[in-house]
């Protein structure tokens, strides 16, 4: 048989052909991540942002600010169509959705990973900051993408200075222009200690592979797990299989690719 | 100031029940323009930005990024009486929630539904859609930052992407924005033509200016787009129309250099992947690599 007809019509044998030799149709070995890239600085418009890919995915992420009264960070992941065949169907992305969202806005406003201290303005007002997210071409591992790629954004967070809006009765705040009575000060975006996530799949013949293409997510259950401050938290995706029994296997060599994004993130 | 041609701008909700508000506004920016008046932003054009696409493009226009994807032709859903003798379009312009510092969600909503009917109308005329019988395309675009001529240039990556996408066409379209500020009352001169204006002129121009957007066929010559806002004399009114013509048809040679370039690009690594083969060297590699070359957010 072709070989684009059996990976198209029957991808767990596909995938089994390559597995038995230790390799991965895309040339990966099974604990290979894809090339990373970054962009920062990718908009104009937003506070901070940037741009990620991790071999054909990639994502775009711009932080927005509000104020109010409790400061923190909101995380809303989108998966447009426009993004893979996939999603074409809103609702088929938007569980996905979800979870993304609501696990990152938790990791994030985690306290060793941010204090939220720091986005106090003046009085009763702080920032809220808005990450969203935006993912332009869907190939698997999400979590992954998002995650670094909202870290990134907010580590280029410039929060401006701000004055008392002049000519308004009830206390406003506005962005202040240069020279004139700054209230808040303008100020980076600091983050105590970087979330580093790893994914792993599972494959047909029980292998976990290491940053799953969207092919490999969709053969099996993928667990994420998450370095922060030392500690792991683990993120399960699409139930079936036991991942705690494989951690201990998993973990060693997800330590090792956390310092390689440590260095990503770190490079001008 | 609403933006011309844009649905009004519904005035702030006053919430009275909090007496304390905060309203983080960006600050005005003042437009100023460096270019002469005649004279467009720099442009990028980048086809396959979005390698699981049939067909995209990426468009960048002094800072405005617009990204267009076509998905299909898939089959058209007889469920929701799709299934026609005639091809169907369906076209979504979004605005990322990033695209401005002033962003509105119900604003730029509006936009959107303008844009769609407007892109549709004319992505139609250009596209053979009686050859794609009882199928559907899904072409959408996304707005990632918002520095002004987002119509035209969504029309630009729209029909670049559709050419990506290999569907059959009569004519790529090539668009351009002109401005018409009117005479001011103490400067000396008539009206003023402005080309290609981003998002701080537009919102700085006074009462009584105009907008006109024109999309051009530029292998055939035809005008497929002309919509205008505003008080238009007919003098200007030609002069904006020629303006805008000369600049769509030099835009026109770009997106056509552009895609020729990809065919080329296509052509190579066809080559290097069969001599690939040959040496039995891993083939998918070459594509990554391409992919990465050929996408381009930012």
């Amino acid at each position: 048989m072709d070989a684009d007809l059996l990976q198209r019509f029957n991808p767990e044998e596909f995938y089994r052909h390559f597995l038995a030799d230790g390799l991965r149709p895309d040339g990966r070995s099974l604990r290979e991540p894809r090339r990373a890239e970054l962009q920062r600085k990718a908009l104009g418009s937003a506070l901070g942002s940037a741009s990620l890919r991790l071999g054909r995915s990639s994502a775009l992420a711009g932080v927005r600010g509000e104020l109010d009264e409790i400061g923190r960070i909101e995380v809303s992941v989108d998966l447009p169509p426009l993004c893979s065949a996939l999603f074409r169907e809103k609702h088929r992305a938007l569980g996905q959705m979800s979870f993304l969202s609501k696990t990152l806005t938790e990791v994030l406003n985690l306290q060793s990973v941010f204090d939220a201290t720091q986005l106090v303005c003046h009085g009763e007002a702080s920032w809220v900051l808005h990450v969203h997210i935006i993912c332009l071409n869907y190939d698997g591992n999400a979590f992954d993408l998002c995650l670094l790629a909202a870290i990134a954004a907010l580590e280029d967070t410039d929060l401006p200075a701000l004055m008392k809006e002049p000519g308004t009765e009830a206390e406003r705040l506005a962005i202040a222009p240069a020279e004139s009575e700054i209230v808040a000060e303008a100020r980076k975006l600091v983050l105590l200690a970087r979330p580093l996530p790893v994914t792993f799949a599972r494959m047909p013949g029980g292998q976990w592979v290491q940053d799953p293409c969207a092919v490999e997510e969709s053969l099996g259950a993928s667990v994420s797990l998450c370095l922060v401050d030392g500690r792991w938290l683990v993120f399960h995706q699409g139930g079936g299989a036991d991942a705690n029994r494989f951690l201990e296997e998993l973990m060693p060599v997800a330590r090792t690719s956390t310092e390689k994004l440590a260095k990503l993130l770190d490079d001008p | 100031m609403a933006l011309l041609g844009e649905p009004p701008v519904q005035p702030e909700r006053q919430d009275f029940s909090a007496p304390l508000r905060y309203a983080p506004k960006a600050p005005p920016q003042r437009s100023v323009r460096t270019r002469r008046k005649e004279e467009t932003r720099p442009c990028q054009l980048r086809i396959n930005a979005v390698p699981n696409a049939a067909g995209s493009a990426y468009l960048e226009q002094g800072r405005t990024k617009i990204l267009a994807t076509v998905y299909g032709p898939r089959q058209a859903e007889r469920d929701r009486q799709q299934a026609r003798a005639e091809g169907q379009l369906f076209v979504e312009v979004h605005f990322a929630p990033f695209c401005a510092r002033d962003f509105n969600k119900e604003e730029s909503e509006k936009r959107a539904v303008l844009y769609n009917s407007i892109l549709q109308s004319t992505l139609e005329s250009v596209i053979l859609l009686e050859r794609y019988g009882k199928t559907a395309f899904d072409v959408t675009l996304l707005v990632l930052e918002d520095d002004g001529a987002v119509l035209t240039g969504s029309l630009a990556a729209a029909s670049l992407a559709l050419a990506d996408a290999k569907v059959e066409m009569r004519d790529l379209i090539a668009g351009a924005t002109v401005h018409l500020k009117p005479r001011d009352a103490s400067a000396a001169g008539g009206e003023e033509l402005l080309l290609d204006c981003d998002r701080a002129e537009e919102l700085a121009m006074p009462e009584k200016s105009a907008v006109l957007h024109l999309g051009l066929c530029p292998a055939r010559g035809l005008v497929c787009l002309l919509h205008s806002v505003g008080p238009l004399p007919p003098k200007p009114f030609e002069q904006m129309v020629l303006l805008a013509k000369d600049t769509a048809e030099a835009f026109g040679a770009e997106m056509r250099r552009c895609l020729q370039d990809q065919v080329h690009r296509r052509a190579e690594k066809k080559r290097a992947r069969s001599f690939g083969e040959i040496l039995e060297v891993d083939s998918s590699f070459l594509d990554e690599d391409m992919a990465v070359l050929d996408d381009g957010y930012g």
